[in-house]
């Protein structure tokens, strides 16, 4: 199938999704609601930001897996590899055990983030020679130490700061704010993938390895290091937005690199508008299967993830 | 021979009370794990008997001059341990396995429900048997009895219809009070009635649900946070009007203890005066 096929093709599905999560949610509103006395509803309005945040958290996440997958030549590379959900998490649960989330609402994204990134840039400057296995082993190491130092803080917490952490970590992309949130996460995101297409012939070759990339004019161990920083900051935005989500950044890119191919021109694309078509439905079903109690979106990602996930190992193992 | 039978069967009868659950009166040093309970300790006048508190014990103030014993409902065995204390009193949340140390070494645990008026009533009943104050729990049963009686018989004689509450126990994640939590119990005898009907307990609910129930007021138990800032919460009508009330003392309403009639006669005041200014500064607008 050509490219442009293939954008179109995943565009519909994504606007579909998009178009779903402002009609269905935890109440029923006819059309006739949707503008009440020349004013939008506020449901409607929530719904609206929601499912935007549910797109551009989705659509990071499946490019930043898809990085992640290229350059550690692994299909089971995610996102949070290099420490980002270990950092981000100690970072909220720090700002909301300690108190500093009574500065604001945007005090615990900022912590997250603040984590997220302090962790990743701990991973390259513990690392000295900057391989795409070491920086993976030294990510497992820094957020092994995070997760332990988060486990620490849990344990000393309070119970209503235990669930805001525990609620946190599970992900939401109820309460995220469209102009200090995600605004700048969407400007994120299209620098990025801009960036990536651009670069996409080295992503390309650098699935085959440093030493082919490099025989093939890339200087391999930068373009490692830029691109890993570049998922990873993807990564740590969306973490900060909407919790640690879990899966979309895994199976997303996996299955879209199984469908059409492993030429990142072409699937950077469409990943992105999968991710983010699978993240918005993934949040209408948390918020339509419980309509008070809502299901965290990082749950219902994992229940379709998995099962998806294995159907797709299996049936390739099949084939083969 | 005869004696050692005598001697075996006196003992077999000390053993069989010592292990039965009737409950005995407790001579000595008490130590409370929840706040709740150390406030009633000390209305049934035996704060002489309180050895240590948790560090969630704040009131009334001279119980922070006793040492702690523990977080609530989280004891710290070798303290406890180390000042012997004849009984320990708390809410059920102990880990079995803390409470069942305690009694090896000789402790009395006694560790039951504290959510509602129903369990406040068995605790002051408990109390008064085991500190050796019948009378002042008596009394204090009659006391609850009649504030309660009280405040429904205004609620009857009002007829007003309850304005619909959301409690606001922690704003991200959102959780509320459910239908069978103290604060639906407080807020029912100030004259308000829960949004959250379905669930129990403290349930984590979605922002949609609360703009669809569009409660009259939101009482604030989230101490500290802020709603102004959280844009997500703009949307609320109560939010957008005002209608929000933070409670004079939250830990009067949140501890079902003897402070918990007048933290209600407080909300209810606090209704009033929020509805009245509102009426007033809404009929000023020609």
């Amino acid at each position: 199938m050509k490219t442009a096929r293939i954008i179109l093709l995943y565009l519909f599905a994504a606007l579909a999704a998009a178009v779903c999560g402002v009609l269905f949610g935890a109440s029923r509103i006819p059309l006739s609601e949707f503008v009440q006395d020349g004013a939008l509803n506020p449901i409607v309005e929530l719904r609206i930001v929601r499912t935007a945040a549910a797109a551009v958290v989705g659509a990071s996440l499946a490019v930043s897996g898809l990085v992640f997958q290229a350059v550690l030549r692994n299909s089971l590379a995610e996102p949070f590899l290099l420490g980002v959900s270990g950092g981000a998490g100690l970072g909220a649960a720090g700002a909301i055990v300690l108190g500093f989330s009574a500065w604001g609402f945007m005090s615990v994204p900022l912590f997250a983030l603040l984590g997220a990134v302090t962790a990743n840039l701990l991973v390259f400057a513990a690392v000295r020679r900057r391989t795409a296995e070491e920086l993976l082993l030294g990510g497992v190491m820094i957020g092994t130490l995070a997760s332990s130092a988060l486990m620490v803080l849990i344990t000393f917490s309070h119970s209503h700061d235990m669930a805001g952490v525990i609620w946190w970590m599970l992900g939401s992309v109820q309460n995220v704010d469209p102009v200090r949130q995600l605004a700048p996460a969407a400007v994120l995101l299209c620098a990025a993938t801009a960036f990536l297409l651009m670069r996409a012939n080295d992503v390309d070759l650098l699935t085959f390895g440093p030493e082919y990339a490099w025989n093939h004019g890339v200087n391999a161990r930068v373009m490692t290091v830029v691109l890993l920083a570049l998922a990873s900051l993807l990564a740590a935005v969306t973490v900060s937005m909407a919790g640690i989500i879990g899966f979309c950044g895994l199976v997303v890119p996996h299955i879209v690199r199984r469908l059409h191919g492993g030429s990142h021109r072409k699937i950077l694309i469409p990943a992105a508008l999968a991710g983010a078509a699978f993240l918005m439905l993934a949040d209408i079903l948390g918020r339509v299967v419980s309509p008070v109690r809502e299901l965290p979106v990082g749950m219902v990602t994992a229940a379709i993830g998995c099962p998806v996930f294995l159907w797709l190992l299996n049936r390739s193992r099949a084939g083969s | 021979m005869r004696r050692l039978f005598s001697f075996l069967f006196l003992l077999t009868v000390l053993l069989l009370a010592a292990c039965s659950d009737e409950q005995k009166t407790a001579p000595g040093g008490v130590v409370s794990l929840s706040p709740a309970l150390t406030e009633l300790i000390c209305h049934l006048g035996r704060e002489d008997r309180l050895v240590a508190r948790s560090t969630a014990c704040d009131w009334p103030e001279s119980v922070k001059s006793l040492p702690t014993a523990g977080d609530f409902a989280e004891p710290e065995l070798e303290r406890i341990l180390a000042m012997k204390p004849a009984l320990v009193v708390s809410n059920e949340f102990v880990n079995p396995k803390d409470a069942d140390a305690l009694r090896q070494a000789g402790i009395a645990v006694e560790l039951h429900p504290c959510d509602g008026f129903d369990d406040y009533r068995e605790w002051v009943a408990l109390m008064g048997r085991l500190l050796e104050c019948p009378r002042e729990a008596e009394s204090e049963l009659a006391r609850a009895a009649a504030r309660i009686a009280g405040f429904e018989a205004v609620l009857k004689n009002a007829g007003k219809k309850p304005l619909r509450a959301l409690y606001v126990i922690w704003d991200s994640p959102l959780l509320t009070a459910g239908a069978d939590s103290l604060p639906d119990a407080v807020g029912r005898l100030a004259g308000l009635e829960n949004i959250v009907k379905t669930e129990k307990g403290y349930p984590s609910i979605s922002l949609e649900f609360v703009l669809k129930e569009d409660p009259d007021v939101i009482v604030w138990f989230a101490h500290g946070k802020d709603w102004k800032s959280n844009p997500s919460w703009s949307g609320i009508r109560a939010i957008r009007e005002g209608r929000v009330l933070i409670p004079r003392d939250d830990s009067a309403l949140l501890r079902p203890g003897p402070r918990i009639f007048d933290g209600i006669a407080d909300l209810k005041s606090d209704l009033e005066t929020l509805f009245s200014t509102k009426e007033s500064a809404e009929a000023a607008v020609p």
